[in-house]
């Protein structure tokens, strides 16, 4: 039986047993730092806030003067306590608000310059695992999925296989065409997992994503994160958990009363 | 088995990503149904009403009746044929006929009834139609007419065509009215049901926009839902109107054949694609309001 070609897109290389089956990031990534005044590494930056400041309304900055860079290919964490901003920034990151001040770029564009009708496609190169799954209740966990390739003008023919095996893969095999009301939290969460990396995004922003579900299932789906940066994805996830950040050893960012501040990798000075 | 599973994901990959809402939709299908209806109805009776007037009016243009009374030392018959004569003498005259005891009596039965005629001193009358624009001028035909039988008169349709054209424009700039205003409560109600569908609507709408959805694409998914909508309700408006308007033009409106004084009102076959266009319309309409609104709502969004 011929091995089926690559197609664009993790899940097969996942699924089928070609990533490394223990936890392991990719080798090739450049290292995280954050260097605000050199503009060609900003250039070439995934993500780069400069003095970002966001407020809501008339309100008080949730955000103050956050600076961050995050590189190509970087694996990140985002921890900080409840109310921290840790949910704004995600949604500066996925472009649902804007701020209030500072410069911000994103794939080498400054969004102050960028057009409103080229921001679409930015966000298409961005998954996103809502902190409150946001899956739409009328549609099924495959119509859930299949969204983000629906809505890129990808042919049903072209992505069902796709679907399909993510949706085994997650656990959800035999739940495709169950409605987000009728699943439980977990199975919720594994849908909204699976709908943010189908398209294989460049930049996968994840708020608490494995928060609802149980130990092994969120090893699983930090697994797929994992292969999914080894396969190019730029990865940020904001969580509580501490075991999940200290299985990876990644690097760090803490929010804490609106401000961002890296921090210190155990063994590194 | 499996290619059964697999027919029903492949038709759920393309439901509509906008849930069906089945109480709204039924009470905004009913309110454009009933201004398709009203809109319908007050286009196709413009359009009866003015091929009426047009009919009537061409017919009273290009002739005159001279009335013959019967109070003159001499007969009616007498005069009328001496009236006759002396008119077909004059140029631009196409015919000249006297209508008989018996035509006359036909055109007031419908106001005496079935009672005997004869004996009543009946003024005649005298039908005359001109040809092409050549004609004698009303002042020279009423001299005329006096020095051939004193007391004839002349009427040259003149005060009955006028009024009729007067009342058809009137009815026109009516229609017309309705029309512009029954469009602008469709707009309203639709802008109103749009926003009011987005509102409900907004958590799939914000996902959609979220995960990278063109405004296109998501306006195009409330085009869609009102395009159906508005060719479903235009389809029953109209329906409705014919049925109506069939109705009105196959019912004799004023008995004992009252169409020989009041032009029928009636479609002819050149009006229905006139009346077919009220739902497309409607759908066009709606269509372009749920856009619109859309568009506006989704520019406001970060």
């Amino acid at each position: 039986m011929p091995v089926k070609t690559a197609r664009g897109s993790f899940a097969w290389a996942v699924i089928r047993g070609k990533f490394a089956p223990e936890i392991a990031l990719r080798t090739d990534s450049p290292p995280a730092h954050v260097c605000p005044s050199i503009p060609c590494c900003i250039l070439n930056a995934m993500l780069h806030l400069e003095n970002v400041g966001m407020r809501y309304g008339m309100g008080r900055e949730v955000l103050s003067d956050v600076t961050l860079t995050l590189a190509p290919g970087e694996f990140r964490f985002l921890t900080g306590p409840s109310g921290a901003g840790k949910t704004s920034l995600l949604k500066l990151l996925y472009l649902a608000e804007r701020p209030s001040r500072g410069l911000m770029s994103m794939f080498g564009r400054d969004l102050a310059l960028t057009p409103r009708q080229e921001l679409p496609a930015l966000r298409r190169r961005i998954g996103v695992v809502f902190q409150e799954f946001r899956l739409l209740d009328h549609l099924s966990a495959y119509e859930n999925v299949a969204l983000p390739l629906r809505i890129a003008g990808r042919k049903p023919a072209e992505y069902r296989e796709d679907v399909e095996e993510l949706l085994s893969w997650v656990g959800l095999g035999d739940r495709m065409q169950a409605r987000p009301p009728t699943l439980s939290g977990g199975e919720k969460q594994r849908v909204a997992i699976a709908r943010a990396v189908v398209a294989k995004p460049d930049l996968l922003l994840a708020d608490e994503p494995t928060g609802s579900i149980d130990p092994d299932m969120g090893e699983r789906l930090l697994r797929l994160f994992v292969e999914l940066n080894r396969l190019g994805t730029t990865v940020l996830i904001a969580t509580h958990d501490r075991h999940l950040v200290e299985s990876l050893g990644v690097r760090e960012w803490r929010l804490s009363g609106g401000s961002l501040h890296e921090v210190p990798q155990k063994g590194r000075s | 088995m499996k290619c059964r599973k697999r027919g029903a994901a492949d038709m759920a990959a393309r439901a509509p990503l906008l849930p069906d809402e089945h109480e709204g939709e039924w009470s905004l299908t009913g309110v454009i149904a009933v201004m398709c209806f009203l809109a319908c109805l007050t286009l196709g009776i413009a359009l009866a009403v003015s091929r009426a007037s047009a009919v009537w009016s061409e017919g009273l243009s290009g002739t005159g009746t001279i009335l013959v009374p019967a109070d003159g030392l001499v007969s009616p018959e007498d005069g009328a044929r001496a009236v006759a004569d002396a008119v077909r003498r004059l140029p631009g005259i196409a015919e000249v006929r006297i209508v008989s005891r018996a035509e006359s009596d036909d055109m007031l039965r419908p106001w005496l009834g079935n009672v005997s005629l004869d004996g009543l001193p009946l003024p005649v009358l005298v039908a005359v139609s001109f040809e092409g624009s050549a004609r004698p001028a009303n002042a020279e035909m009423e001299a005329i007419v006096a020095a051939a039988s004193p007391g004839a008169l002349w009427d040259d349709h003149g005060v009955w065509r006028e009024d009729l054209q007067r009342l058809s424009a009137m009815l026109s700039a009516i229609s017309l009215g309705v029309l512009v205003l029954i469009a602008l409560a469709a707009v309203a109600t639709i802008v109103f049901a749009t926003r009011a569908g987005l509102e409900s609507h907004r958590e799939i709408v914000e996902v959609l926009h979220h995960i990278g959805a063109r405004n296109q694409f998501i306006a195009h998914e409330f085009e869609r839902r009102f395009l159906l909508l508005g060719l479903k309700a235009g389809a029953l408006g109209l329906l409705l109107a014919v049925g109506v308007l069939l109705l009105f033009a196959n019912t004799d409106m004023l008995a004992s054949g009252g169409e020989f004084y009041l032009p029928r009102l009636s479609l002819a076959a050149s009006d229905w694609p006139w009346l077919v266009a009220v739902p497309l319309a409607t759908s066009l309409i709606a269509t372009v309001t749920a856009r619109l609104t859309v568009m506006r709502v989704i520019g406001r969004m970060p």
